[in-house]
């Protein structure tokens, strides 16, 4: 089984416009969208839907205005900030702020009047879907819900069921951006990560901090110079810099205005062009699957 | 873009739950692409901004300068811009 990775660091590099130009290159695949925040990869792939469900992970305390007596012992033990005093009929009770709370439970353990039930939380929904080219498995967070991690976790893991059923060899996972708790579970078990950057500053500050992340944990990395053009010197010195420090570059992509064309119509660019940024996408698929892919 | 427009509705979402006051900047903006502009309307989200695409702008970026130093002329739109958030906010 091949499970390559597509994160950036910085957001807005290209990632899931490659991600889907590679699923297009590869034939067959099973695609995960592992930016379960802001999943944005079903807007290239036309899935149709199969399976959903729904996640659920970690607790919500809800407190009973009955039973609470306003001693305030939780507000006191919670480290979030997420219980607030309330005054309703006359007197005052306890209020669980859900979008502070982390769901730790101790206001639950240690609330003298057995004020406190917990729920199980639900953060979102995870689903398995069929496009054109192949199944996709992708969530979608609650805004402001967590354990994206989990999710992360759960998605990565659905997909490579789903490939394992389907006999095929190759998973491509759609990554978060930035370096935190979601990238972290994405890149768990991978075996190419494909580091998505552009030729700026905040590029190639974000791209060292997923290199050195990749490196952690014992990854091969590729790196690809998406719209280089943007600024040919800078693409040349971040080229360079990472030749230097024996970081493998798979190549580069140009900036090209149809981009913007296919995201329009839903597809990806190597469906509608055979040169410009679509060949760079087929050049670098090509020495990607030569170097890494194994049978 | 689809992307752009996809994440900002999640965003308008968590602000909403939130009660936080929010406001809409739409950048590298072109003439045509107006599907931001349309979903603000149909919201009734302020649109604070419109910054158009600009090569020389994505050039400069590049170069770690800042979008006035090659678009001096959006110094007043930026501080109607500031003026608009801060009535906003009061």
């Amino acid at each position: 089984m091949n499970q390559w990775l597509i994160i950036s660091g910085k957001g807005g590099t290209g990632k899931t416009s490659v991600t889907a130009a590679f699923a297009v290159l590869a034939g067959n695949s099973v695609l995960a969208d592992c930016d379960v925040d802001a999943a944005d990869l079903h807007l290239l792939t036309e899935p149709e839907n199969l399976e959903s469900h729904e996640f659920v992970a970690g607790i919500i305390p809800t407190i009973d205005p009955t039973k609470c007596t306003g001693c305030g012992i939780c507000e006191d033990l919670c480290q979030f900030g997420a219980i607030k005093r309330i005054s309703l009929d006359k007197s005052i009770v306890m209020q669980v702020d859900e979008v502070a709370c982390e769901g730790c439970d101790v206001c639950h353990y240690f609330c003298p009047e057995d004020a406190i039930t917990v729920q199980p939380n639900h953060c979102g929904s995870w689903y398995v879907s069929r496009t054109r080219f192949g199944d996709m498995v992708h969530a979608r967070l609650i805004p402001g819900a967590e354990n994206s991690g989990k999710l992360v976790s759960l998605v990565r893991k659905k997909a490579e069921q789903r490939a394992d059923e389907n006999g095929c060899d190759l998973v491509l996972v759609d990554g978060p951006p930035g370096t935190g708790c979601p990238v972290v579970s994405s890149l768990s078990g991978i075996d190419l990560a494909i580091l998505v950057t552009e030729p700026s500053p905040s590029g190639r500050h974000d791209l060292l901090r997923v290199l050195e992340l990749a490196e952690h944990f014992n990854i091969p990395s590729e790196v690809i110079i998406n719209k280089w053009d943007l600024n040919e010197d800078y693409s040349m010195k971040l080229e360079q810099e990472l030749a230097t420090n024996n970081v493998s570059v798979a190549g580069k992509i140009r900036f090209d205005p149809r981009m913007y064309d296919a995201l329009l119509q839903g597809k990806t660019i190597v469906e509608l062009s055979d040169d410009g940024a679509a060949n760079d996408m087929k050049t670098i698929w090509k020495k990607l699957i030569f170097n890494h892919r194994k049978k | 873009t689809p992307f752009g427009l996809h994440d900002l509705s999640l965003s308008v979402s968590v602000m909403r739950d939130m009660g936080v006051p929010f406001g809409v900047i739409v950048n590298r903006m072109e003439p045509g692409h107006d599907s931001i502009r349309q979903y603000c309307k149909d919201q009734s989200i302020p649109l604070l901004m419109e910054i158009p695409f600009s090569m020389e702008v994505a050039r400069a970026c590049a170069d770690g300068l800042g979008i006035l130093d090659v678009l001096p002329e959006f110094e007043v739109p930026f501080l109607d811009m500031f003026q608009q958030v801060r009535g906003m906010i009061s």
